[in-house]
């Protein structure tokens, strides 16, 4: 591909509200392609949003635009030099595409010229909707990322679920139902590629579903936590933990003693629900019936080195040490490389948690006959033979509450190491302290 | 070949199961550097990782700092403590960033430089344009590899802002006084920036006025060099310069064949392409999933499978953006 290097830039000025105050005439004809006026709101969104970043940074860019209408795709190389209130542009070149890939599913999609419409641009910005996609949409909700408005719009279920994923490939969207959140209509969505975006179509469904029909679509969402669920709870999770630690260590200046307490709380509320997320996610993946863990050949000193890495921070809080097995030993097995690595940091994250400072915890591995063993010995007070058998029960805590378990993470690692053929089991040391010991077999 | 995995995905293609599991992971792998508690990722951040990315964020801290304060050279940066403890050296685009850079290290050393033609072929262009941004490549790449005092220089724009302004309020804290003359020079160095300089944005800049056809720099890196190849790649694909280097290095060679077939990659080609950068860590598995998956895998399944991983980084991501 060959870039089309102007002789002389196209110009144009943007100013801080994203108003485009001068153009030269190409650049201006595209505005106008895109349905603008001049000295109105710049029409093109991937050049409005690079004018306005400019502005905002008050930084030079330099890059690559790609812009398409009905017409045409193409791909632009734009200098932008800010000033306080405005920025100046520069088009240096300004190339055709021979065409856009599309995957075959969106490369015939059906033309959409009705009049409940929403459409959103190439990356997926609510740019235009009209009649009655259009109710209850506010001027803040174009531009924002089509996913997140009609997750807030729409009542979420599969449909839902299939149309974003829809949206998100680009793909055609086959008849769906969904339900408007804020007055219960029910629409039939369709939907599809289009040259510069993605356009939906609604048509008002008199009748609402019927509660067999939506109780169908319920079990598959059930059975997608790990998949689907998860990912989408771990972000906003995340910032929640990061915004509370900044409140709590009153980086913007002190506060109340009990306000940085309380902040403190949410954010280790939030790491708990975090992690409870994450064996939730497990949880579901080790209880599926057709559940395999995959047969690597590892090593279980270089396991058990990485997990003493990965918690070395963790331990010296508590001034804990952790003891590896000498590098020169090695034992070999036949298991998961991750799943073992999963159920070895399990091991060693409960004996920090419930040993006491200033202790040790010592990982030791062998090997006997065609089996491997790897066992994870610490200095607490060790289980009552009573529990020793309990502890491996789906949310068993032994009474414990507050310091951040789910009561998942010993059973999901019995079953993942059955899952590998092994076997996860505990028993009290003759001086005190439990050893867990992981059985794998070495061929 | 019956290949035992527990995947989630509902495709045929076990490659690109493994793809998209991998293409995930980098992104749960931001999070569990960030955290350092396991486990999102397929496969956890090992101590060379983790140490990898401490060492990177601290001398861009330190560079940074270092520009700031004019005379400052330290080792461990002044505003260290209040920025790890703010959270901020956390924040997903800035580890992203980091971890892109890692990559870029030891995909760069996969390739022998004296067999290179990277952008020198085109210094004397008769098209202006190209010449320059090769230029600016060369130098990039030169300064990239010069290493220290600099690094800032590589952040992105929004990176960049978002760091610097960081740093001073950190300093202001440090010092308990508004700091006048710092604001001031925080102010010059980000006017004076242009990431037109940037080694990224000199590749996709030669990738868009050149008049060599993409797939030949996308089929051919070893002789293009790793900028001008994922550049090449990034105007293909539509993808960023960055989530690409992450994902050729990724924990499987899976999300990078993917790639190139949706770029419509020869076989042949893609085998060479995978052996260059990660000749040494595919594995017999891997290479059998290689083997069985890319001949059967379609340019249409291959582009709307990458669809979903650039929609679900910038998900990740969004929440380190500026608004």
């Amino acid at each position: 591909m060959s870039g089309a290097q102007l002789l002389n830039p196209i110009s144009g000025e943007v100013d801080a509200d994203g108003r485009l105050v001068t153009a030269d005439d190409a650049l201006a004809r595209l505005n106008e392609r895109a349905g603008g006026r001049k000295n109105e709101l710049l029409a093109v969104p991937a050049i409005k949003t690079l004018a306005l970043l400019a502005i905002k940074l008050q930084m030079k860019l330099s890059r690559a635009v790609r812009v398409a209408d009905d017409a045409e795709n193409l791909e632009l190389w734009i200098e932008i030099d800010p000033e306080p209130n405005k920025a100046r542009l520069s088009i240096i070149s300004w190339r055709v595409l021979p065409e856009v890939r599309r995957p075959s599913a969106t490369s015939t999609p059906a033309h959409i010229v009705h009049d409940n419409v929403m459409k959103f641009d190439p990356v997926g910005r609510l740019v235009r909707a009209t009649g009655e996609a259009s109710h209850g949409l506010m001027p803040p909700d174009f531009g924002r990322d089509g996913n997140a408005l009609l997750t807030t719009l729409f009542e979420a279920g599969s449909a839902l679920d299939t149309l974003l994923t829809a949206m998100s490939a680009g793909t055609a969207v086959t008849t769906n139902t969904l339900k408007r959140l804020s007055d219960g209509v029910v629409f039939r969505v369709t939907g599809g590629s289009v040259s510069n975006g993605f356009e939906l179509k609604f048509e008002r469904v008199e009748e609402a579903r019927s509660p067999a029909a939506a109780a169908n679509e319920i079990p598959a969402a059930g059975a997608l936590f790990g998949k689907n669920l998860a990912p989408v709870l771990r972000q906003p999770l995340g910032r929640i933990i990061a915004n509370a630690e900044t409140i709590g260590s009153e980086l913007q200046g002190p506060i109340r003693e009990n306000y940085a307490l309380y902040a403190r709380d949410i954010a280790n509320a939030a790491r708990h629900l975090s992690a409870l997320v994450d064996d939730l996610g497990d949880l579901e993946a080790v209880e599926r019936p057709d559940f395999k863990a995959a047969r690597d050949n590892i090593e279980l000193g270089d396991v058990a080195r990485r997990v003493a890495g990965l918690l070395a921070l963790k331990a010296a809080d508590h001034r804990i040490s952790v003891h590896t097995p000498p590098e020169d030993l090695l034992v070999p097995a036949v298991a998961e490389f991750r799943r073992t690595l999963q159920i070895i940091l399990n091991l060693v994250n409960n004996a920090i948690r419930y040993s006491p400072d200033g202790t040790s915890i010592f990982i030791d591995i062998c090997t006997v006959g065609a089996e491997a063993f790897i066992s994870v010995r610490d200095q607490g007070k060790g289980i009552d033979p009573a529990d020793q058998e309990k502890i491996f029960e789906k949310f068993e805590r032994l009474g414990r509450s507050g310091d951040g378990g789910s009561g998942l993470g010993l059973y999901i690692s019995r079953r993942l190491a059955r899952a590998m053929g092994g076997e996860l089991h505990v028993q009290n040391a003759e001086d005190g302290g439990a050893i867990f010991t992981l059985r794998l077999p070495n061929s | 070949m019956e290949i035992p995995l527990d995947h989630g995905v509902d495709d045929n293609n076990v490659l690109m199961k493994v793809g998209a599991e991998h293409a995930h992971d980098i992104d749960a792998l931001c999070t569990d550097i960030a955290s350092v508690i396991f486990p999102a990722a397929i496969n956890p951040p090992t101590e060379a990782t983790i140490s990898a990315v401490s060492a990177k964020l601290i001398q861009l801290v330190s560079d940074l700092e270092a520009r700031l304060l004019s005379k400052r050279n330290p080792h461990l940066p002044l505003t260290w403590d209040i920025l790890s403890k703010s959270g901020f050296l956390r924040e997903p685009d800035l580890i992203d960033f980091i971890l892109a850079r890692v990559a870029e290290d030891r995909l760069g050393a996969c390739i022998a430089q004296d067999k290179v033609k990277s952008a020198s072929t085109y210094l004397d262009h008769q098209n202006g344009m190209l010449a320059d941004a090769a230029q600016t490549l060369l130098a990039a790449e030169s300064l990239h590899r010069s290493g220290a005092g600099n690094t800032y220089l590589g952040l992105t724009s929004e990176l960049l802002y978002k760091l610097t302004w960081q740093i001073v309020a950190a300093i202001e804290i440090y010092e308990g006084v508004r700091q006048p003359a710092i604001i001031a020079s925080a102010k010059s160095l980000l006017s004076s920036f242009c990431e037109a300089d940037r080694a990224q944005d000199a590749a996709r800049k030669i990738v868009h006025f050149s008049e060599e056809p993409a797939h030949i720099l996308v089929c051919n890196p070893e002789i293009y060099g790793l900028h001008l190849h994922v550049a090449a790649l990034s105007a293909d694909l539509e993808f960023d310069h960055d989530h690409i280097l992450r994902l050729i290095d990724a924990s499987s060679a899976a999300p990078y064949a993917v790639m190139l077939a949706a770029c419509g990659v020869s076989k042949t080609h893609a085998l060479k392409n995978i052996f260059l950068f990660r000749g040494d860590l595919i594995t017999p598995r891997e290479a059998g999933i290689f083997e069985s998956g890319y001949s059967n895998l379609q340019l249409d399944e291959a582009l709307i499978q990458i669809g979903f991983w650039a929609s679900a980084r910038a998900q990740f991501l969004s929440g380190g953006k500026l608004p």
